[in-house]
This record gives C-alpha cells, sequence and structure tokens, in this order.
C-alpha cells in the first residue's frame, strides 16, 4: 500500500530525515513513534504532497505522488496536527466542502458529509459553527475531514491531541473499526494508546528509523534476556543464600514477601543466554519450590526510551 | 476549483469582508458621482469619476487590497493550506478559484456603481460608448490590480501586512507615469537601465537555479543583446529608457480606456499582467514545498 524508500529531506543545512526506508502493508494499523523533531510530521506532510522530499521516493498503491499527485491524493486523507479547520463554516458546510474538494458531486459530497458525521459522531453539532466546537469536537471534524471520500489510506498526526479519556476512548474504537478495511499511519506521543491500536511499530530518531516491527515482535526484541523476576518459596536466608553462591547470578534484590515464605526477587544474570532452566533446578535440587520466573518484559514505552535514550547517548559519544 | 471558488465567494460574505469593500466601494464612488456629476453638471461619468485621481487612489490603494489580504496569507497562517494543497486539485486550480472570487465581488460592485451613469442616462444624454470603454478598463485595471494582491498575499502569513503592501503596490502603480518624468533621458540612463534589467534577470536566474553557470550565461547573453542593439539602433537609446517605462505602465493603458480608446495591445498586455501575477503565485505556493 505504502513504500517509502531512501526519504531525505533537508530545510538548509539541517538534515530532517536522513534516508528513512519502510513499507506498511494493505489493511495495517501503524504507529510513527518518535520525540519531537524526529521527523515524523515531515514524514507524513511528504507522504501526503505537502512537502518536497530532497531526494528518496514515495509510492501509494504503486503510484509515485510526483508523477500523480492527483491520483495519489484521491486515495489518501489526511489529518495535519494543527487541525485545517475553516472556523467561520458549519460542520456540515465543512465537510460538504471537502467533499467536493476530493471531485464528488453536491449531492453526494453532501450524503458523504452525514456519512463521516455519523461515523465520528458529531451529527448532533452539524449546523454549528467550527469555532463554537470544543477542541475534541474539532479534532472529530479534522478526523472526519480525512475520511471523507472513504480513503483507502489515512494519515493521522497526533489525532488523540486534546481529547478526555472518554473521546479518547471512541477515538480508539474509531481508528480501530478502520483497521483491515483501511490502512492507518498514525503519529502519537501517547505511546499506551498506539501499543494498543497498532499492530506494527516504526520508531524514528533523528531522521532515521531507529526500530521497526510489529508491537509484540518489538517488545520482545527489545526485552533484556538477562534482567528476571524470580518468585520462590522456602526459607528466605536459605534462598539468599543460595543465590549469592550461585555462579549464575551477577546481583539480585529482595522486592518482598508476597505470600507467606514465598519471596520476589529481581535477578540480574551473568550470562547472557537464558538462565531459567538451570535456575529451575538449582532450587529444585534444594527443596525449594520455584513459583514463578519470568524475563522482564518491556512495554513500548520501555522500548521507546531505550531506543531513543540509547542513540543520544551515541550521539554524545560522538 | 469551482469547490474553492464557492468556499471563498462565501467566505467573503462570512467574514464581512465583501459588505466592507462594497459599501466602501459604493459610498466613495456614490461621493464622487454628486460631487463632480451633480454638482458640477458633468454627464461623462467615467471620464470625470473613474478618472479622476483622487477617486482611484481611494480605490486602489485602499478598497481593492480588502479584497486580496487574506486570499492566501490566512491559509498559511491558519494551516488551512494543508487541506487544500494535500486534496486533489492543482496548485492552478486554487490559485483560479481564490482570484476569481475576488473578481467576481469586485464585479458585484461594478455592477452596484453602474446606477450612477443609468440616473445620468435618465436625467440627460449619456455618452454610452466612453462608458462602456470606461467599465472595461476598470474592470480590467482592478482584475489586474486583484492579480498582483494575490501574489502579494501568497508571499506572507499576515493578513495586514498583505493589505499594506498591496495598498503601496497599488500607489507605485497609480503614479508610474510620474516617477517616470523624473527619470533622465539619453544614452547612458538607458544603458544603466539595461544593465539593471540584465543583472536584475540573472540575479533571479540564480535564485531559481542555484546555478552561478547559468546566471552568469544570462548575464552574457544580456549584454551582449544590450551592447548589439546599442550599435545597430543607437536612436532607440535616446529616449529608451522612458519609452520603454511608459509603455510598461498599466496606469497608461488604464487611462486610454477612461478617454474612450478601445486599444486591443492593451488589453492583451493587461490580461498578461493577470496571467503572470497568478503563474508567479503558484510558482511560490510550488516552492514552498521545497524549502
Amino acid at each position: 500500500m505504502l513504500l517509502v524508500k531512501d526519504l531525505v529531506k533537508r530545510y538548509g543545512s539541517r538534515e530532517a530525515l536522513k534516508g528513512i526506508s519502510f513499507h506498511i502493508e494493505e489493511g495495517q494499523i501503524v504507529g510513527l513513534l518518535g520525540q519531537n523533531g524526529a521527523g515524523k510530521s515531515t514524514t507524513m506532510n511528504i507522504i501526503t504532497g505537502y512537502l518536497s522530499s530532497t531526494s528518496g521516493e514515495v509510492m501509494i498503491q504503486d503510484m509515485d505522488i510526483l508523477e500523480k499527485p492527483k491520483q495519489v491524493k484521491q486515495v489518501l486523507g489526511y489529518l495535519p496536527e494543527q487541525l485545517p479547520l475553516y472556523e467561520n463554516m458549519t460542520v456540515q458546510e465543512y465537510l460538504q466542502f471537502v467533499g467536493e474538494l476530493k471531485g464528488l458531486r453536491r449531492k453526494e459530497a453532501k450524503q458523504e458529509a452525514e456519512n463521516v458525521m455519523d461515523k465520528t459522531n458529531i451529527l448532533e453539532r452539524k449546523d454549528m459553527l467550527i469555532r463554537h466546537l470544543s477542541k475534541g469536537y474539532k479534532q472529530r471534524v479534522g478526523l472526519a475531514q480525512a475520511m471523507v471520500g472513504d480513503p483507502p489510506l489515512l494519515i493521522l498526526d497526533e489525532p488523540m491531541v486534546g481529547l478526555d479519556p472518554n473521546q479518547m476512548i471512541e477515538m480508539r474504537e474509531l481508528i480501530r473499526s478502520l483497521g483491515g478495511t483501511h490502512t492507518v499511519m498514525i503519529s502519537s506521543h501517547i505511546l499506551s494508546e498506539i501499543e494498543t491500536l497498532c499492530d506494527h511499530i516504526i520508531i524514528l530518531n533523528e531522521g532515521m528509523v531507529a526500530a521497526e516491527n510489529e508491537t509484540k515482535r518489538l517488545e520482545e526484541e527489545h526485552s533484556d534476556q538477562r534482567h528476571l523476576h524470580l518468585k520462590v518459596k522456602g526459607n528466605k536466608k536459605d534462598i539468599i543464600q543460595l543465590l549469592r553462591e550461585a555462579d549464575l547470578v551477577k546481583d539480585f534484590k529482595l522486592l518482598g514477601e508476597t505470600e507467606k515464605n514465598v519471596y520476589e526477587f529481581e535477578l540480574l544474570s551473568a550470562k547472557e543466554e537464558d538462565i531459567r532452566d538451570d535456575l529451575f533446578l538449582l532450587f529444585a535440587n534444594n527443596q525449594m519450590i520455584v513459583y514463578s520466573i519470568h524475563v522482564e518484559q518491556l512495554s513500548l514505552e520501555d522500548v521507546f526510551v531505550k531506543i531513543t535514550g540509547k542513540e543520544e547517548e551515541h550521539d554524545s559519544d560522538i | 476549483m469551482i469547490a474553492i471558488y464557492k468556499r471563498e465567494l462565501k467566505a467573503y460574505f462570512t467574514s464581512m469582508q465583501a459588505y466592507v469593500f462594497l459599501a466602501l466601494f459604493v459610498c466613495i464612488t456614490g461621493l464622487f458621482f454628486s460631487i463632480t456629476c451633480i454638482v458640477y453638471g458633468n454627464n461623462d461619468f467615467a471620464s470625470f469619476v473613474l478618472s479622476n485621481s483622487f477617486y482611484m487612489i481611494f480605490v486602489y490603494a485602499i478598497v481593492a487590497p480588502i479584497l486580496t489580504m487574506r486570499l492566501f496569507a490566512e491559509e498559511k497562517k491558519h494551516k488551512t493550506d494543508q487541506l487544500l494543497l494535500t486534496a486533489p486539485v492543482s496548485v492552478w486550480e486554487i490559485v483560479l478559484g481564490k482570484y476569481l472570487a475576488s473578481v467576481t465581488i469586485f464585479l458585484i460592485g461594478l455592477l452596484l456603481i453602474s446606477i450612477f451613469p443609468i440616473v445620468i442616462a435618465c436625467n440627460g444624454v449619456l455618452p454610452v460608448a466612453n462608458q462602456i470603454s470606461g467599465y472595461l478598463g476598470m474592470f480590467l485595471f482592478t482584475a489586474c490590480m486583484l492579480a498582483v494582491g494575490t501574489l502579494i498575499s501568497s508571499l506572507t502569513e499576515e493578513p495586514v501586512i498583505s493589505m499594506i503592501v498591496s495598498a503601496v503596490v497599488g500607489l507605485l502603480v497609480l503614479f508610474f507615469s510620474v516617477l517616470v518624468s523624473f527619470l533622465p533621458n539619453g544614452k547612458v540612463p538607458t544603458l544603466i537601465g539595461c544593465g539593471i534589467l540584465v543583472i536584475g534577470i540573472a540575479v533571479l536566474f540564480y535564485l531559481d537555479t542555484k546555478k552561478i553557470s547559468i546566471a552568469c550565461g544570462a548575464l552574457v547573453i544580456g549584454a551582449a543583446v544590450t551592447t548589439g542593439l546599442y550599435f545597430w539602433q543607437k536612436e532607440w537609446f535616446d529616449y529608451g529608457l522612458t519609452t520603454a517605462m511608459n509603455w510598461l505602465s498599466i496606469e497608461k493603458r488604464y487611462e486610454e480606456f477612461l478617454n474612450g480608446i478601445l486599444n486591443l495591445s492593451s488589453v492583451v498586455y493587461l490580461l498578461t499582467i493577470i496571467a503572470l501575477c497568478l503563474f508567479l503565485t503558484t510558482q511560490v505556493i510550488a516552492k514552498r514545498r521545497w524549502r
């Protein structure tokens, strides 16, 4: 559906994008993450044809945006970070205008405006001037304009900004319902939203793709095999003694007693490889019962901090 | 393009701009009509009102910039240009839709002030041919000024700045022939004028291509053409500067219409200026994508 290849964007001497490449399959919901200034909005602006790249190519449904801009723009809907709303128009007028702008006839545009207002739950505000709407409603009107004409590719830059928790849930459900039939690319600072919504993540850092994978795989990929959580039943002194003497463990910390005689520990493995089997046998041989033992699972937020933080350290070393 | 045209037209009325423009335009015209035609008894509305210097200053330096001030400046300021530029419409369609909306509002004003010659016709003798020529001239000249205003609006994010610059440019256009009369005549001033023109073109080439070789090439060709012309037709250079400037003057062309002269070359010239300004506007907007 969308192919981005070696995309470079220079603003004067500053290189905002340093040759990013990725592709998105049809029907995927993809999250574009990155710190401020990482190049998320620039990437989206280039994909939608608002900005031109210095070099590289963007192909949407096998069409180059520079060669066939009209056809490409016909198949995409864009919600920019700063909402492109004409405040002195009513919601109905505005969405009808967007429909006509996308080539629909007057009657079709009116019908399409009704459809998207229904989907985004703003029908009751259709005769209100946009300037009189709350931030949440404006955000929904912004999403509605991107959905006009039912484009198969939706690019949404920070769609959750300014929404209250209930509106966020509604917006999340709406975007989720679009998945499968539509390809959606979302950028957001709210990582938990991205984690629950997206099946694929692209992390940008300093104008480069720092990581790209399915959400679950990305979390597993960056999970640290050396950090373990252990719950074991036995005498506290004996357990500590065993952990001190074991070659497998470099360091450990007692987190507390979760049940009677059941202690939880955080361990740092002395080896690179998985030590869970050896650890289990060690306690079993000493007549102690292991309740649980698992590798520390990173959340998307941890992965994001790990990736972007590491790059920063790397940069500062240079 | 029709969608943009319709939205823009509607925006003129929802933002009060159209009402302010029409009210000022009709009131000022009515005031000049009352003084020159009713008090002094002149029957040629086009020659005595439309060509009045004070009237022209009011219309082109104060009233007309109101129509173009927010065409592109406000879109950029409120980021609504993102909607237009990511929609399946070309930059040409955007520019033309907006420009035609401003011309339409002016046409409404022009229709409203038609009442004044009709009043003369009902109460006396009206030189009809002169009025038609004057109205056509005013329409073309204003369409030209609106195209200039559209271009200026695309260069800034502030509608007020756009209005002020359009007003200053309007004044310069109106007083162009007065300014030209201060220019010296003779071979040396004409050669200096040609030199400035050639350097200007070379600089434009450089700004557009960022290639010094192309700019130098333009400079060399320009210098060669000027030298060739000088040795071929020396007498052209005696009054060359003022003659060329007067030929370029938009206001001189407008005066011809107001004096009842329908000159095809003037119509073509004014239409060319409109096309050039609109083309430059599309280039300014397209260029912004490459920043």
